[in-house]
């Protein structure tokens, strides 16, 4: 039996309280051995809800593990790395992965010379439409990919969040919706895909605050047998939009969801459905959210464990990195980097 | 007259901060968020926002000290507790701030529950089966409590259903209107309880304006029933028109939302939770434990071969009754959402002074809002066709 990863959690967030840690108790292969937070009180709370033994707020006290989770703010994340790779951890990144892709690859590069492993945490990858999608586009049953429409928005109901948020500063959160939200839908659509290049031909964004509120661009991808399509992508906090991805054939259209519970719908020139695949009859990929975790934790497990790239490699998530920067360059919109 | 709006950055603080500073010029309009992100929604309100926390006492005299008037849209969701103890700070600094004189409280259709049912609770004494809707109604109280100490005027609206441009009870109908098994039940003859964002700011405009105090359920005047509703929705939007639920089905959905306990009888939920666990648990349970398994197998060799017959009988029927009823689909009446099948509200209704029509261009600019915010949602290409027409 393999041996069981000790894991350290640095931040104490919500994403670390509402699904890294409820799933990472459940896992067997894992142990949570400390978490770290700069609001100790807070790492402290954590950690006695969730029966992890240690809490600090200095990372150089905690002990030494195999894997460490990073889900601080982007912004804040290159001296933490820095540690953790100097120590020998391997990281697992939450989303996004980097602000640039110079960190992106800086942070392969330092992780290479460490001789580690690192990971970043893009679940949707493993939910049962994408995956499916994944699979049908590979195998191109309906002709040339001819367009590719994506959008994810709704109108902000509500935070939940005090002002010390950090996702009303661009220097933490790296910029608004389009890298905090937005690099989902994009890393979606580029890994259904298996998109090998992009071309962004025009951006816009809606702004306040010094915050991109909603972004669109338009351009094209370069799939894997090096034919081209068109894309349009959107991301909006301001306005309700359509929720999906839309893949556009030469003989039929594809539509997928963009949750765990999302659909994928095949229908034929003339509108007609031809298959679809929903959440009650998963074929491929993971029913709920906490398993989409649960899994991409285990491909990380198995990447620590055998030195071979998994699904959640950091270097898989480069092209999404490469496309949210040219879409803020694009707009000449400030970000943390610059 | 300066008004806060608290919850600026919600569905509907966010859409009263707009239109109140668009509209009336001799409102001076102050939105107040939590954070700069939701601030940022108001980047382009002809208003002030400030951004601070109003639990704070410091704060929420910075935030609120030189107002004369509040609308109270904020509300802290979460953990029970948590929220509770957000919720009745808000309230309680808000009521210490010594200039405001005048406070809209928006409650909700929630505190009467899911599905109002008229013989079951009252406007005096609703009947919540909900957190949120038990929160509201003891922020209400609260509310009561700290106008009459403080001696301020207080205004409460159970507020219903808000449906519009960007409302999530309009995202709800054209989401089911587009749900081919979905239909209305009792043909939609049922009060919707709803209310359009744009009377509801007409509402606080005139409401502001005077010098009531009170509490009253909020709703469109006349009352729109659920049919009126939908055709509006799909009528703007081209969409089918949603067919009816026969009403031997609408009847029995309603015996089976009430049968299952929901709020009204807590030993019927408790007594319905008790017979699913036994039909479903009990092989489960059997099959689960591998002592037991053996200690039968180890019964059964033993037994007449007739008897060891009816016994796998009874075991495989049992299976097969077990994969049935978790692989057939709920039955749609089991589906319905309780406020299609809900009576009205009970209790006053505010009657709604002036004229939404005198403000905006009337129904065709309400359904020229509706249509512009559906393109969007219509396809993924919807982001740019609206940017363009922008």
């Amino acid at each position: 039996m393999a041996r069981v990863l000790r894991v350290g959690v640095i931040g104490a967030g919500n994403v670390v309280e509402r699904y890294h840690l409820p799933v990472l108790s459940a896992m067997s292969e894992v142990r949570v051995e400390w978490l770290c937070d700069r609001m100790e009180p807070r790492a402290r709370g954590l950690a006695a809800l969730f029966g992890v033994r240690r809490a600090f707020s200095d990372l150089e006290e905690c002990p030494d593990v195999e894997v460490v989770l990073i889900a601080i703010p982007v912004g804040f994340r290159r001296p933490v790395l820095e540690r953790a790779f100097r120590r020998g951890w391997h990281a697992f990144c939450e989303k996004p992965f980097a602000i640039s892709s110079e960190e992106h690859s800086w942070i392969l590069d330092r992780a290479k010379a460490a001789g580690v492993q690192v990971g970043v945490g893009l679940m949707r990858r493993f939910y049962p439409a994408t995956a499916l999608a994944r699979h049908v586009l590979s195998h191109r049953p309906f002709g040339a990919v001819r367009e590719v429409w994506a959008s994810e928005g709704a109108r902000q109901r509500g935070t939940g969040r005090d002002s010390d948020w950090y996702q009303g500063s661009v220097a933490a959160a790296g910029g608004g919706v389009l890298i905090e939200t937005g690099v989902h839908i994009v890393d979606q659509v580029l890994f259904a895909t298996g998109a090998e290049a992009f071309e962004v031909g025009s951006c816009a964004f809606e702004w306040g605050k010094g915050l991109d509120y909603e972004a669109r661009a338009l351009g094209a991808l370069r799939l894997r047998d090096k034919a081209e399509c068109r894309f349009g992508i959107a991301v909006s906090r301001i306005n309700d939009l359509y929720n999906g991805i839309v893949v556009h054939f030469d003989e039929a259209r594809m539509s997928l969801g963009l949750t765990h519970e999302g659909e994928l719908v095949l229908t034929d020139s003339q509108e007609r459905v031809l298959a679809q695949l929903s959440s009650a009859e998963p074929r491929r990929g993971q029913r709920s959210v906490y398993t989409a975790f649960a899994a991409e934790w285990s491909e990380f497990i198995r990447q620590c464990r055998t030195r071979v790239p998994s699904l959640v490699d950091g270097a898989s998530a480069v092209l999404t990195t490469e496309f949210v920067e040219v879409c803020y360059k694009w707009a000449a919109v400030p970000t943390a980097e610059s | 007259m300066r008004v806060a709006i608290t919850g600026a950055g919600g569905q509907i603080g966010s859409f009263l901060a707009f239109s109140l500073a668009q509209r009336d010029q001799a409102l001076d309009v102050v939105a107040v968020c939590r954070n700069v992100v939701a601030a940022g929604l108001l980047e382009s309100a002809p208003c002030s926002v400030r951004v601070g926390s109003l639990t704070e006492p410091g704060s929420a005299q910075l935030l609120l000290g030189d107002c004369d008037a509040v609308v109270h849209c904020a509300y802290a969701a979460g953990l029970p507790g948590h929220a509770w103890a957000v919720n009745k700070a808000m309230l309680t600094r808000l009521f210490a701030i010594p200039r405001i004189n005048r406070v809209i409280y928006l409650s909700s259709v929630a505190v009467y529950g899911k599905c109002i049912v008229n013989e079951v609770g009252s406007f005096e004494k609703p009947h919540a089966d909900t957190g949120y809707g038990r929160a509201k109604w003891r922020s209400e109280l609260l509310a009561i409590r700290l106008a009459r100490r403080t001696r301020r005027r207080l205004i409460v609206w159970r507020l219903g259903h808000v449906y519009g441009s960007s409302q999530a009870m309009s995202q709800f109908i054209v989401t089911k209107a587009r749900t081919t098994q979905f239909s209305l039940p009792f043909d939609g003859a049922m009060p919707s309880n709803a209310i359009h964002i744009h009377r509801l700011t007409n509402a606080v405009k005139v409401s502001l304006a005077t010098e009531s105090a009170g509490a009253w359920n909020v709703t469109d005047q006349p009352q729109q029933t659920w049919r009126q509703l939908f055709d509006w929705h799909t009528e703007t939007l081209g969409l089918p028109r949603v067919p009816a639920m026969p009403d031997t089905l609408s009847r029995e959905a309603k015996r089976r939302y009430l049968a299952r306990g929901n709020g009204l009888v807590p030993w019927h939920a408790l007594r319905r939770a008790v017979t699913v666990a036994q039909a479903t648990g009990r092989t489960a349970v059997a099959r689960s434990l591998p002592r037991l398994r053996e200690f039968g197998y180890r019964m059964l060799e033993r037994l007449p071969s007739t008897l060891e017959s009816k016994a796998g009988a009874v075991y495989w029927s049992a299976l097969a009754r077990e994969a049935i009823v978790a692989a057939t689909p709920a039955s749609g009446v089991d589906q319905v959402e309780p406020w299609l099948l809900s009576d009205a509200m009970p209790g006053p209704y505010l009657a709604i002074g002036g004229d939404v029509d005198a403000w905006e261009a009337g129904e065709v600019s309400q359904r020229a809002e509706l249509m512009h915010w559906f393109a969007r949602l219509n396809s993924p290409q919807g982001a740019w066709l609206a940017a363009e027409r922008l």
